[in-house]
């Protein structure tokens, strides 16, 4: 098989993101007919995905894929299906329709770009084709100034840590005389290379808001469109955590051995240890659900990098926490966007919703139950699969019990949704949930679903992930 | 010599006891789908799938092989490759014991809950998942199997609490789940500790029996390390177990709770921390125990005293017993402390003891006194008369009192006999400070007791009589109430008269291969 079957799923979002912002020309066009054609690109995606599961290098090692990541690329086309399903949901007054479903699809494209990078240069293709329609789509209510907000915060720390990372990649460049990741991994040692690895790393950051790179996250998630701050929680991060999986496993394995691999875990376990902190305590005090949402994503990703600091091991552990937390922060999105107000979703707008909206309500419970770690739901496993691989690196056992200690805090402020969601009894003469929709109710529920199989038996999961 | 635990192995992922929490959990499914409309079948379900338990429980009971001894009805199956975990579930004396306790506790708690009509369907779902979840922790020889059912119970506890409590109900039901994740937390630092100290041997595993043979002969951590993991592992679970000072969660957390709910957590719950407190990090690490053994003892002792101390300055009656069970726990933690085989055993015995006792207690509080007065506070049941207008409660009250206190035929009595026992045997003083503790428990027991139903108002004064003919006549113990309470007071005057029937298995499982390495601690301290 030659390459352009290993990059055919990219093409054929683009063709179809390409073809929606034609339709949204055509004065008239049903939403109906839009949402079809978004639907249409990902589900051919998908399908050519599993006709032809190639796996390889190619282009000289810029395209590298294993069935383990052309897994995480479907896992990102079934997330990226949730986004779309929400669009037609929940923007049915939003101006500009189409366009924003074609940006979605060129988004998503990207991120199958950075999953499947093999090289330096790749990743910074896909990190700016995931980042450039997400900017635009983030501030897609542009009539009001948090959606502008969102817009313009996101886009400034995109760029910043875009800039940090060509730094890094030209030092990297400069030392090891290629950007792909072999090539780097055999290159010898030189400080340099530590520095430039150290500084590519923020753009890694940035995509799972890790601090430092993480203030966007709370504005961004509220002031975009419930279903863009969704992609952003779950495809975007998805992408971004295979793609650096990729770069730990090969680059910073190879390093391992010396004293540079050392340094760059010690990178992501202070970042990660940052994260946890500052994600759990911004999460303990907000009202506001995707706010909180916001903060527990910077916590989930902290826990990650600290699994990823634990080598191989704790890289897989990774890619098996990842898609479980997409899957819970996809529950958790469809989910409360049925009791959203004007935009927001405070937790006092949840009170009643375990009445009108079972199914829902019993989603979030599940998503919030599983990213709190609380077994049998698979956020569990695999928070304990990273903290056990990181527990074997001596040095990292510290940080890893304080891991531990910030989850236990985190089930306060999951607990707080859970309280409004299922015990608040309605305001009299509130007005009840915004919308109702049961398409969004059983895509919230089949991925909080999900995490129960996967949790029972977490097997069916990390057998993609242990592919080849 | 060492146990071949693989050829003990089912083949079938479905033993007696797996039943103990498999038919609670389709019960609970069951209640959660439940429409609306028929809410009232969901206390049907709840007390059949209770009994459903509880008669797995004594079918296991019965079957257990006591000739063979050691743990049986072993079940494994592969689950988790990636991290060695296997679905292993048996069950010795001990885990049949405290399986038995769930069963009826959990049966009769769903009596007294007859009366919950708000949301039935979700409050019966709720408990029956901490009954499923108290199953399984009391069967799993798998540590991982047994965290993820120790924490089955976190999420459905506070819903229940803060969903159903009365008192403070927001406050107790998240000071309570905070305690438990706290302790959790360091139980899970342990789990992975021990973990990562099998895989970096090559031996991924989180089998309780297999890792056994890597900590006593193999050396998996050395003496200083044990010293280490001991205390978190042990502290972890007595969080949830009541050991003093971080017990200050249980007494607002029961008093917080709806009658079944402080049922439940008094009655097993809190048993979750003290028996897997022995079952993991006693049996596990005798080296470290041995170091803090005098530490926890101690602990445990001051529990007896500071629990009966704040007892008796309590005005609520809830209160008194939530402080209660603290100084009942007390007597657990010294037990298991005392490293003497009649101490362990009393410990054990204890929890199955207090566990029904304390049940009862919360029963007769909770729903057959508060729910008709609408008051707990001492001062005002003072007034009321209610060992004339409430004789049955009255009659409960007192007999659960009588075996709280200890009184001889019940079981309240042989469980702190054989604690003393052990205490004198191995730790004098401390012996000391429990015989007074207990003499405490008397004090406020008789104190409450009199105070709450045998005040002014039945002492038969014209006065009081004119008085009682005014007050509003009260609903009167409906029949579920009654046969729960038959029901905890039969178990609690049975195992009074006849403590060998678990006496006996409890002993033979402290014997068994699986504690072989505390059974050496406990040789040595008696040396």
């Amino acid at each position: 098989m030659s390459w352009w079957i290993a990059i055919l799923p990219e093409a054929v979002l683009v063709v179809a993101g390409v073809v929606l912002l034609g339709l949204g020309l055509a004065r008239g066009i049903l939403r109906g007919v839009l949402t079809a054609v978004a639907l249409a690109g990902l589900a051919g995606a998908l399908a050519v995905l599993f006709l032809w599961p190639v796996h390889g290098e190619w282009l000289r090692g810029a395209i590298l894929l294993t069935m383990a990541v052309q897994f995480g690329r479907a896992v990102i086309l079934v997330l990226a299906v949730g986004f779309v399903l929400l669009c037609h949901e929940t923007l049915r007054e939003v101006r500009h329709y189409a366009e924003l479903l074609g940006m979605g699809l060129f988004a998503v494209a990207g991120m199958l770009v950075l999953a499947a990078a093999g090289d330096l240069l790749m990743v910074f293709l896909g990190l700016e084709l995931a980042g450039m329609p997400l900017y635009a789509m983030a501030a897609w209510r542009k009539v009001d100034a948090r959606g502008v907000e969102a817009g313009v915060k996101f886009f400034l720390a995109g760029g910043v840590s875009a800039a940090v990372m060509v730094y890094g990649m030209s030092l990297v460049y400069g030392v090891a005389g290629g950007m792909g990741f072999r090539v780097i991994a055999g290159a010898e040692f030189d400080p340099l290379l530590v520095a430039g690895g150290v500084l590519v790393l923020a753009g890694f950051a940035f995509k799972v808001a890790a601090v430092p790179f993480h203030l966007w996250a709370p504005d961004v998630y509220v002031g975009a469109p419930t279903a863009v701050a969704s992609l952003v929680a779950t495809g975007s991060k998805v992408a971004g955590v295979f793609a650096l999986a990729k770069l730990v496993g090969f680059v910073f394995g190879a390093w391992a051995q010396q004293w540079e691999g050392v340094a760059v875990g010690i990178v992501l376990a202070v970042v990660g240890a940052a994260s946890v902190l500052v994600g759990n305590l911004g999460a303990l005090s907000q009202r506001e659900v995707k706010r909180l949402l916001a903060f527990s994503a910077v916590a989930q990703g902290g826990y990650l990098l600290i699994g990823f600091a634990g080598g191989e091991r704790g890289v897989y552990a990774g890619l098996f926490f990842v898609v479980i937390y997409a899957a819970a922060a996809g529950a958790a999105f469809a989910s409360i966007s049925l009791a959203e107000k004007d935009g927001r979703v405070e937790l006092e707008d949840l009170r009643g919703f375990s009445r009108q909206q079972p199914l829902a309500a019993a989603a979030l419970l599940l998503s919030l139950v599983s990213m709190a770690g609380i077994p049998p739901l698979a956020g569990f496993f695999g928070k304990f699969w990273l903290f056990a691989s990181a527990f074997e690196v001596e040095w990292l056992r510290w940080l890893v019990a304080f891991a531990i200690a910030m989850n236990a805090v985190s089930l306060y402020y999951y607990l707080q949704v859970v309280k409004f969601a299922y015990l608040a009894n309605p305001n009299e003469g509130a007005s009840t949930g915004s919308r109702s929709s049961a398409i969004l109710a059983w895509l919230a529920f089949s991925f909080a679903l999900l995490l129960l199989v996967f949790g029972l038996q977490p097997n069916f999961l990390s057998y993609f992930l242990r592919l080849e | 010599m060492m146990t071949n635990w693989t050829s003990m192995t089912n083949s079938s992922i479905f033993s007696i006891l797996t039943y103990c929490y498999l038919v609670p959990v389709a019960g609970a499914l069951v209640c959660f789908l439940l429409p609306r409309a028929v809410d009232g079948v969901a206390k049907w379900i709840a007390l059949l799938a209770s009994v459903g338990s509880f008669a797995s429980a004594i079918a296991a009971f019965a079957s257990y092989d006591r000739s063979l001894a050691g743990l049986q009805f072993i079940t494994r199956v592969p689950w988790i490759e990636e991290l060695g975990v296997t679905y292993w579930t048996g069950a010795d004396g001990i885990s049949l014991s405290l399986l038995l306790l769930n069963g009826v506790v959990g049966a009769a708690g769903v009596l007294f809950s007859w009366n919950v009509r708000e949301r039935a369907g979700f409050f019966f779902g709720l408990y029956l998942l901490v009954v499923a979840g108290a199953a399984g922790v009391f069967q799993s020889l798998d540590l991982f199997v047994l965290f993820v059912f120790y924490e089955l119970v976190i999420v459905p506890k506070y819903l229940l609490i803060a969903g159903w409590g009365s008192t403070r109900r927001d406050y107790g039901a998240m000071k309570l789940t905070m305690y438990s994740v706290a302790g959790s937390a360091l139980v899970l630092v342990g789990m992975v500790w021990l973990w990562a100290v099998g895989a970096s041997r090559g031996q991924m595993t989180m089998g309780l029996p297999e890792m056994l043979p890597g900590l006593w002969a193999e050396g998996w951590l050395t003496k200083a390390e044990q010293v280490w993991l001991f205390p978190v592992m042990f502290l972890g679970f007595a969080v949830l177990g009541g050991l003093w000072p971080l017990h200050t969660w249980a007494p607002t957390g029961h008093v917080a709770a709806p009658t079944a709910g402080s049922m439940l957590l008094a009655g097993v719950v809190m048993k979750l921390g003290a028996y897997a407190a022995l079952r993991v990090p006693m049996a596990l690490m005798p080296e470290g125990l041995e170091v803090w053994r005098g530490v926890f003892a101690v602990l445990g002792a001051v529990g007896i005293v500071a629990g009966a101390l704040a007892a008796m300055q309590q005005q609520d009656l809830k209160f008194v017993v939530g402080y209660s069970s603290i100084a009942h726990m007390g007597f657990v933690l010294l037990g298991l402390m005392t490293l003497d085989l009649v101490g362990l055993s009393g410990a054990v015995f204890q929890m199955v003891s207090h566990g029904i006792i304390g049940g009862l207690l919360f029963a007769v509080v909770g729903r057959m006194v508060y729910e008709r007065t609408h008051t707990r506070d001492l001062a005002e049941l003072e007034g009321m008369g209610l060992s004339r207008r409430l004789p049955v409660a009255a009659g409960v009250f007192v007999l659960a009192s009588l075996a709280s206190m200890g009184m001889p035929g019940f079981s309240g009595f042989v469980a702190e006999v054989c604690v003393l026992v052990g205490a004198w045997r191995t730790m004098p003083g401390l012996m000391v400070v429990a015989v007074v503790g207990a003499a405490m428990t008397v004090a406020f027991t008789l104190g409450a007791m009199r105070r709450a139903f045998f005040g002014q108002a039945a002492g038969g004064g014209a006065g009081a009589s004119g008085e009682g003919g005014a007050m509003e006549p009260m609903e009167p113990v409906s029949a579920a109430e009654v046969v729960g309470a038959v029901v905890l007071i039969a178990a609690m005057l049975g195992l009074g008269v006849a403590p060998m029937v678990l006496l006996e298995p409890i002993g033979e499982a402290l014997q068994g291969d699986y504690f072989h390495g505390l059974i050496q601690l406990v040789q040595e301290v008696m040396r």
